[in-house]
């Protein structure tokens, strides 16, 4: 299966190099697209003071951190998102039919290009705005990690949902962009029987507050506890998935196919 | 009065068509929702026990985000239908038939965003209400309001025409769009009034057209004053005319193009 | 046995599409279903090595039967085992065994050469470098693929594509090969030289092919054995040559005349018979082409004719006739 990542990563870089013009404008126009919050965040701060315990530097971590974690989880595990899509036109049949593990299959084998641009943004971001001990880049390298590995089983959750009741690739979307977009905010600012939700549903605290707090104030106890709740959170995507794989139909039920 | 009704059919047609993706519908209203929720949350943090800040209340710049919102949301993307028509070659088609593509898309974009408008600005209303109560003067500033708000979803119909035709020239314009949107997110004032700014940016960031798509518009729905109403209007108009302009000689360099390299 | 089924039932639910707005809250809401059995009670068994064709009219559940056995789907009711597997329990044990071939789904990447996803699916298949390279050496022979193995796929001829397609299914020299539909969209010189392909693979390396298809030609050239499906069940079991004796053995004649036909033989029945235009039906067991349309040329001007095999549909009714008259003899 390693090989076969590798292999994934380097024919999807081939393939992206085919329009080479394309993939440098792509990654540049998203840096450039993320790069328009920083000044958001400066005006803002520059008007107010500290937001909650957060001011710039700490939204800029936020913000790496999200960037970075969201573009990893695009470049490595870009399949996701076009889940729904792969089971109602019964796409799935080319990697059943294959002798590999399957959701790593299907998550490896697309690459988004613009990823590279939220990656190499999120990472740059984070060594000029962030000090750099070696504590942190490790702490930071690991989120990042487990960041896209949740926003990858957000994805398998919700276009999980495609198994049992029709096409759910616009819940799903929303979903993702909904965690991407509380994520992007200071988590302190919620309050009440929301933050329940961004701990569950829409998880953006798993993914990225969490993990910004342990790298500002590290606690194992803390670390242990939001370890658990990935695992929470993987398992019950995976659970989700093995269950509609019963009742996939391969194209034969939505009657899309005319 | 024929070309009206011509136009006027485009846009029916665009309108039945919309009506059609329901669930899409329902899931973009949903978020939009959300985003309300997450500047109330934001913003009244930073209002904390502050009344005012730069003239504003917490009630008027989360109206103000609603309305900025309503004309981001409603924008239809007609850029990518460009793109793709020149990608396909099917441009081709539409060039010999009798009407002007870039008044064919404008119309039918058009079309798009009041479908999608009407919705959200219902939806934002009810939303915003809720979180932080009534807008003064809502009645007497939505006459106005709603003007420069088409003319702010005409505005950046207008720029993603231009956007798309640079298809012509380059494999993927989508990049573009991303850089005009981020211009309007933060010098058009979608994110926060523009009121906010440092001194040596209002100036400036008021009379570029990016605060003409959402910062004029918003602020005359929720600070009304004629002065505000009438210099958005003049400023709307002004760059409409300009990015019309701007439209009409990109498609006419993209069909000499095309004329010489055969379609 | 290579592949036992018995018993097999497969049925999917599908949203009963309702008019209209208010038709389509309401069906949000309520989500009314209409269950359609793809296949019913089907049993059948395979022996190694066999060239089975499996046809029958859209919709009858070939495809379906197809992705039982392979996996991809799991069954209701019934029993599948192939090569001693059950497959959707031993799904990836058995995809090292077996080759697909789906129409419509490619396993090939379309910016890339064929040879890059060849690399890819050796590494998906457990096969080492060397392995990989010395297979896709025999295949690229086989399938004389020497001319556009690094070219980009997209710039394939749809021939070209379909050879790659065969081969990258054959790539780690699987035991049974499923083709389904393979030669849609072919023109008729690249549909006998895959059939060639196919027939070689078949001789050579004792290959068990399974193989659906609309193109009763395919069938006819390919296939010892045949099953004809319909809704979901088996209605024919039998040798090609018995197929061909009692099914395929009729030819429908359309002709334009000049007058009116004047043409007599044993083993032709006239249909349609109207000035100027005629319809026959040729028995061939009775009657030799040939003779026929040396007769007809002889005996009236002709100034167009068409000759077509029976459709499909017809011949599956035939299928359903012949059962019930037998049934009545009893």
């Amino acid at each position: 299966m390693r090989g076969l990542i590798g292999k994934y990563i380097r024919f999807n870089l081939a393939a992206a190099m085919e329009y080479r013009v394309s993939f440098v404008i792509q990654v540049l126009g998203m840096a450039l697209n993320n790069s328009a919050f920083i000044f958001f965040w400066l005006l803002l701060f520059d008007k107010v003071g500290d937001i909650n315990g957060y001011g710039f530097t700490e939204v800029m971590l936020l913000w790496s951190l999200a960037a970075a974690g969201f573009g990893f989880n695009e470049v490595f595990l870009g399949n996701g998102r076009y889940l729904s899509r792969i089971i109602y036109q019964g796409e799935l049949d080319v990697y059943l039919l294959q002798p590999v593990p399957l959701i790593p299959n299907i998550l490896c084998s697309r690459m988004n290009v613009s990823g590279w641009g939220d990656l190499a943004y999120g990472i740059i971001l984070f060594l000029l705005s962030q000090e750099l001990t070696p504590l942190w880049i490790f702490l930071f390298a690991v989120s990042c990690v487990l960041a896209a590995l949740l926003f990858s089983s957000i994805n398998l959750f919700y276009h999980s949902l495609t198994f049992y009741m029709g096409n759910g690739e616009n819940l799903a979307s929303a979903a993702y962009n909904m965690v991407l977009t509380f994520a992007t905010y200071p988590g302190t600012i919620f309050k009440g029987a929301s933050t329940w939700i961004m701990h569950t549903l829409l998880p953006a605290a798993l993914v990225i507050w969490i993990p910004t707090e342990l790298i500002l104030h590290f606690s194992l106890s803390r670390a242990l506890f939001l370890l658990a709740g990935d695992g929470i959170l993987v398992a019950t995507a995976y659970l989700l998935f093995k269950g509609g794989l019963r009742r996939y139909a391969s194209g034969n039920r939505m009657g899309t196919r005319l | 009065m024929r070309h009206i009704r011509k136009y006027a059919k485009i846009f029916q047609c665009t309108f039945r068509d919309q009506l059609a993706y329901l669930s899409a519908f329902v899931t973009g209203q949903i978020f939009f929702v959300v985003i309300i929720f997450v500047f109330f949350s934001l913003w009244k943090v930073i209002y904390g026990k502050e009344g005012l800040i730069a003239g504003l209340s917490l009630t008027q710049t989360l109206w103000y985000l609603t309305f900025t919102e309503t004309v981001e949301l409603s924008k239809a993307r007609i850029y990518l239908t460009i793109q793709n028509e020149v990608k396909e070659g099917s441009i081709a088609y539409a060039l010999n038939r009798p009407y002007s593509y870039n008044g064919f898309q404008t119309a039918r974009a058009m079309g798009e965003s009041l479908v999608k408008m009407i919705p959200i600005l219902i939806l934002g209303f009810v939303t915003t209400l809720l979180f932080v109560g009534p807008l003064p003067g809502y009645a007497r500033a939505l006459p106005f309001g709603l003007v420069l708000i088409t003319g702010g979803l005409l505005l950046n119909t207008l720029w993603m025409l231009n956007i798309g035709l640079l298809a012509f020239w380059t494999e993927d314009v989508t990049p573009f769009y991303w850089i005009f949107q981020k211009l309007i997110f933060i010098l058009g004032g979608m994110f926060f009034p523009i009121d906010f700014f440092p001194d040596w940016l209002q100036q400036t960031a008021r009379s570029l057209p990016f605060a003409f798509s959402a910062y004029w518009p918003a602020l005359t729905m929720v600070r009304f004053s004629r002065h505000a109403f009438l210099t958005g209007l003049t400023g709307q108009v002004v760059y409409i005319i300009l990015l019309g302009l701007t439209g009409s000689l990109l498609f006419r360099a993209a069909q000499r193009k095309v004329h010489v390299q055969g379609g | 046995m290579i592949l036992d089924i018995k018993g097999l039932n497969k049925s999917f639910k599908s949203p009963v599409k309702a008019e209209g707005l208010s038709g389509r809250v309401k069906s949000l809401i309520k989500g009314e279903y209409r269950e359609i059995r793809a296949v019913r009670d089907l049993s059948l068994s395979v022996p190694r090595g066999e060239m089975l064709a499996f046809i029958g009219p859209n919709g009858a559940g070939k495809s379906t039967t197809i992705k039982l056995i392979t996996g991809i789907l799991y069954p209701d009711e019934g029993s599948i085992s192939v090569l001693g597997m059950d497959p959707h329990r031993q799904r990836k044990a058995l995809s090292l065994k077996i080759g697909t071939v789906f129409g419509q789904k490619s396993q090939l990447w379309y910016h890339l050469p064929a040879s890059d996803s060849f690399s890819l699916l050796g590494s998906i298949y457990n096969m080492s470098a060397g392995e990989t390279e010395r297979r896709v050496a025999e295949l690229k022979e086989i399938f004389e693929l020497g001319d556009f193995l690094d070219q980009p796929v997209r710039k394939l001829s749809l021939g070209q594509r379909i050879r790659c397609e065969i081969a990258a299914s054959l790539i780690h020299s699987p035991e049974i090969l499923f083709l389904d539909e393979p030669s849609i969209g072919l023109d008729v010189v690249v549909k006998a030289r895959i059939r060639d392909l196919i027939k070689r693979l078949n001789e050579e390396s004792g290959i068990t092919v399974f193989l659906t298809s609309h193109d009763a030609g395919d069938i006819e050239k390919l296939c010892r054995r045949v099953i004809v499906i319909n809704e979901g069940t088996t209605v024919w079991d039998g040798s090609m040559k018995e197929m061909k004796y009692s099914l395929l053995n009729r030819r429908i004649i359309d002709v334009k005349l000049e007058e009116e036909l004047n043409l007599d033989l044993p083993g032709v029945s006239i249909l349609k018979n109207r000035p100027y235009s005629a319809k026959l039906e040729a028995d061939l067991n009775r009657a030799d082409m040939k003779e026929v349309m040396e007769t007809l040329i002889r005996n009236n001007t002709i100034q167009d004719i068409n000759v077509s095999p029976i459709p499909m549909e017809e011949v599956i009714a035939h299928i359903y006739e012949g059962r019930t008259a037998g049934e009545a003899a009893e």
